[in-house]
């Protein structure tokens, strides 16, 4: 162990190791609270510093990402906000009523598995269908399925019980779904 | 359980592992017997793969990555200059406690700029003046005091500053770098923020040079805090806040007056 247990090297030391491996998916976390790529990299920034200032109070053998997450949505939370910057359009059950009225009424091949196949020609569809989500749908949908935290885990980032998670989850993937079904018929891959 | 029911309330946590223990039996049987649903899960979770899969695509641009560094190498170097300036001798892997201690049995003079106990109460009161995410779930004194009393392994007194015009805002218990529980106490006012911490002591002394308050306390200016430092039996407890040095004592004598 090159640097001694308390000093300055072994704190940048750990934080490469520990910390900095979490960049890409902190990024990730960042664009999608954002969904604008100059905010994102100001936020990713302010996160990583004092992610680094404060590293001294991680406890070295808990979730990382999950502890730099709670970072970026402290900090979003009270920076952002206060410039008055997010602003969100909808509440979920709002868009949620938005895409049923836009579904087909009635239609109950949505539940149907062999109705819509999902592959990796969707990217772009899903990358538009998430940044159309409200805050709310997009982030549990970022926490788990980007971040792969725990139901737990995501509940403490959010500051919600974890029963909001679940529910949050289920009917984001939902509408989701929805959603990218509505691409899908538009662009005529579902006859 | 029938299909709607599984596909409304199951199949988004069962895709996720996150399915109550309770709940699991009834969900296995039901996907044995039913291939549409079991299809269903496939699908929810190939949407969870395609959502995991744009963190791939959103990678960080090589230019922000080495900017968020080069400022991190910066920090790191300025904390290191910080430290250097310290004419105190390098002792390898010792507690923050006994360093103390021993700076005042070699009986040289305390520089007061350089104290990790403090150092540590003024970065912890730092970062919660930013953010502080309170995992205690009361917020009155007796409350507070009851739950840190079952929860913690030594006494963390909840002062009351509210005579001094201070509303308990929370308090957290989480850990010290070298794994120790600390109790962080939040108090807000018009005066700003007044941080609480409490710990298991594990041999510190008052540092000299600090002003004596009702026979107990000793306060400090620190770096633009100030510093109330409190040994009872074992437990260390620090006080901080922005006030300057009077009026923090002001505050405490205004608190104690209210026990």
């Amino acid at each position: 162990m090159a640097a001694k247990r308390g000093s300055e090297a072994h704190k940048r030391e750990l934080f490469e190791r520990l910390a900095l491996p979490h960049l890409d998916h902190l990024h990730a976390a960042a664009r999608y609270l954002t969904r604008n790529p100059d905010d994102a990299s100001d936020l990713l920034q302010e996160t990583m510093l004092r992610g680094y200032r404060f590293f001294h109070q991680f406890a070295p053998d808990t979730n990382c990402r999950a502890w730099l997450l709670t970072i970026l949505y402290n900090t979003f939370r009270n920076g952002y906000r206060r410039a008055g910057f997010v602003h969100v359009s909808s509440t979920p059950a709002d868009f949620e009523r938005a895409v049923d009225a836009h579904s087909i009424a009635g239609d109950r091949r949505s539940e149907d598995p062999e109705a819509m196949v999902l592959d990796k020609t969707m990217d772009q569809e899903v990358e538009t269908g998430l940044n159309s989500l409200p805050e709310d749908f997009r982030a549990v949908l970022t926490l788990v399925d980007m971040e792969e935290l725990s139901y737990q885990e995501a509940a403490r980032v959010l500051r919600v019980p974890i029963g909001t998670v679940r529910s949050r989850l289920s009917r984001a993937r939902a509408v989701l779904r929805k959603t990218l079904e509505k691409f899908a018929r538009g662009q005529g891959y579902i006859r | 359980m029938n299909c709607e029911q599984y596909i409304a309330d199951y199949v988004s946590a069962d895709a996720d592992g996150e399915l109550n223990p309770t709940e699991r039996p009834a969900v296995r049987q039901h996907l044995q017997g039913c291939p549409n649903c079991s299809a269903r899960i496939e699908q929810e979770r190939m949407l969870k793969r395609l959502i995991g899969s744009r963190v791939e695509a959103t990678r960080t641009p090589p230019e922000l990555a080495a900017t968020i560094i080069a400022s991190i190498d910066r920090l790191s170097a300025q904390a290191s200059a910080r430290r250097a300036r310290s004419w105190k001798p390098v002792l390898a892997s010792l507690a923050v406690a006994a360093m103390v201690v021993v700076m005042l049995m070699l009986g040289r003079a305390y520089r007061r700029t350089d104290n990790p106990a403090f150092d540590q109460a003024v970065s912890a009161f730092a970062a919660i003046e930013t953010s502080f995410t309170p995992n205690v779930p009361s917020k009155s004194v007796p409350s507070l005091t009851e739950h840190y009393r079952t929860h913690v392994d030594f006494p963390a007194y909840v002062w009351d500053f509210s005579r001094a015009g201070f509303t308990l805002t929370g308090g957290r218990i989480d850990h010290l770098a070298d794994g120790r529980t600390v109790t962080y106490t939040l108090y807000q006012g018009s005066r700003g923020a007044l941080l609480c911490e409490h710990y298991k002591a594990q041999g510190m002394s008052i540092p000299a040079g600090g002003q004596e308050v009702s026979g107990l306390h000793h306060v400090y200016s620190y770096q633009g805090y100030t510093i109330c430092f409190t040994i009872d039996g074992d437990t260390a407890c620090l006080l901080v806040s922005r006030m300057p040095q009077d009026e923090f004592c002001q505050a405490l004598m205004e608190a104690e007056g209210a026990a």
